[in-house]
């Protein structure tokens, strides 16, 4: 690569971690991370690490999963006699469960956390958009795979969740029926849809797992590795082309750059340090195991795991087809949308706020939009969803406000925001609330409870 | 024979057979992926079911009191017998397929999932529940045992069983 040619060999400084040979080996026969860094993109704050951590959360659940594989069946009853035996029986297969249980819950809000801290560091933009789409399949698949591994212990909790998302499926007009027929195997939950999620959880969503995650780590490499930016936040190694890249790596070859094998080492000593950090809370926390599955009675409250908590606080204000399938469709195209679409990305608030103010009736549009929103939400007495979008509204109006004398730091900093941060920013502010009501303040009969009163 | 040099081909020439190659290729491939599809697609559709039988014998009339309601869990129905005779509703929440329950101090049928209620006709109350609960397929078998076909809705709300 010439971006390998164009970095002196004066400035190369090899800092000589346990990984550097590991590194050099790679970085000639696997290239599958960038070949250089500069120091000061190998801090902590950079990235937090977040995409080496969901690797390792990966991993575990791969390792943890295979022993698990072992022992349990997917038959009625006999794959919840398992989990017992795991529990009672099985050398450490109570740290087994647990350790895939917990990891596979740190996973899912690595992913997420990962998405943002993407988002906001803009590192989604051109070259990279492929990746951030691959980044989001992978959230997705991430997803089917704990709602698919929720069936397999075949308790109470796998019972009704998994029964509630195959009527959340039937519920697609015209096909639902029939869908829901396929994805079961039968009519209701039975031995036939626990060996399809079986299937599905072990092999067909694991390898399309593997297959994207091969390509997505592929193109960070070819996308000039760790995303960079210089003093002035500028994007580096982002050039159209390798002649234009080079010039970049030029700039800033008076740095020091490092083989990414000091990067690769911060990065397993993280996996390291969340794998310590896990096995811990699998020896102190078991995972639970609630009672048999039982189809003649439903728990109340039938609460799903907490980041599907949302969805069903969605659910308990709109139809299932809408809540279930229609959102969670928006919410995905949105996410993969956004870096191909240069009116939103590309637009500044403040410019946006300057075309909106040109005509009345473009603020009555604006205003109009956000009221009918209000009112819908009101309408199904979704008070919790309108708290993020108003607090929202207060930041959009602070930033659109006229008074110029004293604008603050945070003005300032709002109207350099493109359109999509404000777009992303509402949708995480929304499912964190949405999330945070649907796990802590839903009681018996999804009733309004508060979580310290008894 | 003496010796020929092969013949000079255009340089396009064997793009061309390139180009063809790929595209016959690329459709015989799709046109075996859709057939495959087809009967994977089949495959996926068990055509036999152990799943217990729709029909449901309820039992002799003279087991249930006036106005009670009485859940037959297992197979997810309502026995109720009203002033005006029997009838049996759909336990299975039109929502979501939760087992709902009926709460008798409230006198209505309710939903433990998403907070769905129901008159005890099946006519929603409150909460996201679409429609009501279905009322199904009841009859007196010539044994004087009440017979449930739980796969066949009715849409009239007033057919009751007497005995």
């Amino acid at each position: 690569m010439s971006l390998r040619l164009s970095v002196p060999e004066a400035n190369r400084v090899h800092l000589h971690s346990p990984f550097h040979g590991l590194a050099r080996w790679k970085s000639d026969f696997l290239g599958i991370l960038s070949d250089r860094v500069l120091d000061s993109q190998l801090g902590f704050r950079q990235t937090w690490y977040l995409g080496a951590l969901t690797l390792g959360t990966f991993t575990i659940q791969v390792c943890t999963g295979l022993l698990l594989m072992l022992y349990y069946h997917p038959s009625i009853p006999q794959g919840y006699a398992d989990m017992k035996d795991l529990e009672f029986v099985i050398s450490s297969g109570t740290l087994l469960r647990s350790l895939h249980r917990w990891s596979g819950h740190v996973m899912v809000l690595l992913v997420f956390v990962h998405m943002a801290k993407v988002f906001y560091r803009a590192a989604y933009r051109p070259p990279r958009e492929l990746n951030w789409v691959l980044g989001v399949c992978l959230l997705a698949l991430t997803l089917l795979l704990s709602y698919t591994g929720y069936l397999l212990p075949w308790d109470q909790l796998s019972y009704w969740g998994t029964t509630v998302g195959a009527n959340i499926i039937s519920s697609v007009p015209w096909l639902g029926p029939k869908l829901r027929f396929y994805m079961l195997g039968g009519h209701t939950v039975n031995a036939n849809a626990l060996l399809r999620f079986y299937v599905l959880h072990t092999m067909i969503l694991p390898l399309g797992m593997i297959a994207l995650l091969g390509i997505h780590l592929w193109r960070l490499h070819r996308d000039g590795g760790m995303y960079k930016v210089d003093e002035h936040g500028n994007p580096l190694f982002h050039g159209e082309n390798e002649e234009e890249r080079a010039k970049e790596a030029a700039r800033v070859a008076g740095e020091r750059t490092l083989s990414y094998g000091d990067l690769l080492f911060r990065e397993v000593t993280a996996i390291e340090a969340l794998a310590v950090v896990l096995f811990t809370v699998g020896l102190i926390w078991y995972a639970p195991l609630e009672q048999l599955a039982n189809p003649m009675h439903t728990p109340n409250p039938a609460r799903a795991p907490w980041y599907f908590t949302g969805l069903q606080e969605l659910l308990h204000y709109f139809p299932p087809f809408v809540a279930g399938i229609i959102l969670p469709i928006l919410i995905v195209s949105g996410l993969i949308f956004v870096p191909f679409s240069p009116f939103f990305d590309n637009v500044k608030t403040s410019e946006a706020i300057a075309w909106l103010r040109s005509r009345t009736g473009r603020w009555l549009f604006g205003g109009s939009l956000i009221l009918a929103i209000t009112a819908l939400l009101i309408r199904v007495h979704a008070w919790d969803a309108l708290v993020p979008l108003w607090i929202f509204v207060t930041l959009n109006l602070y930033a659109a406000g006229r008074v110029r004398t004293h604008p603050g730091a945070l003005r300032f900093w709002l109207l350099e925001k493109p359109i999509s941060f404000w777009i992303m920013t509402l949708f995480l502010m929304e499912a964190v609330v949405l999330t945070t009501v649907g796990t802590f303040f839903r009681g018996p009969g999804w009733t309004w409870v508060w979580p310290w009163g008894s | 024979m003496p010796e020929q040099a092969p013949p000079l081909r255009d340089d396009k020439a064997p793009d061309m057979d390139r180009r063809r190659f790929v595209k016959t290729g690329t459709r015989s491939l799709a046109i075996a992926g859709a057939g495959a599809c087809v009967f994977g697609f089949r495959y996926l559709s068990p055509n036999v079911l152990y799943e217990p039988s729709p029909v449901v014998n309820a039992g002799k009339p003279e087991h249930y009191r006036e106005g009670s309601v009485t859940l037959d869990a297992k197979n997810g129905i309502f026995i109720i017998r009203s002033a005006e005779g029997f009838y049996a509703l759909s336990a299975v929440c039109p929502h979501l397929g939760c087992l709902t329950a009926y709460k008798p101090d409230a006198g209505e049928i309710a939903c433990p999932c998403h907070g769905s209620s129901f008159k005890k006709d099946g006519s929603p109350i409150a909460g996201p529940a679409p429609s009501a609960l279905p009322w199904l397929k009841m009859w007196l078998a010539e044994d004087g045992n009440l017979m449930i076909d739980r796969s066949a809705k009715l849409t009239s709300r007033s057919e009751y069983v007497t005995a």
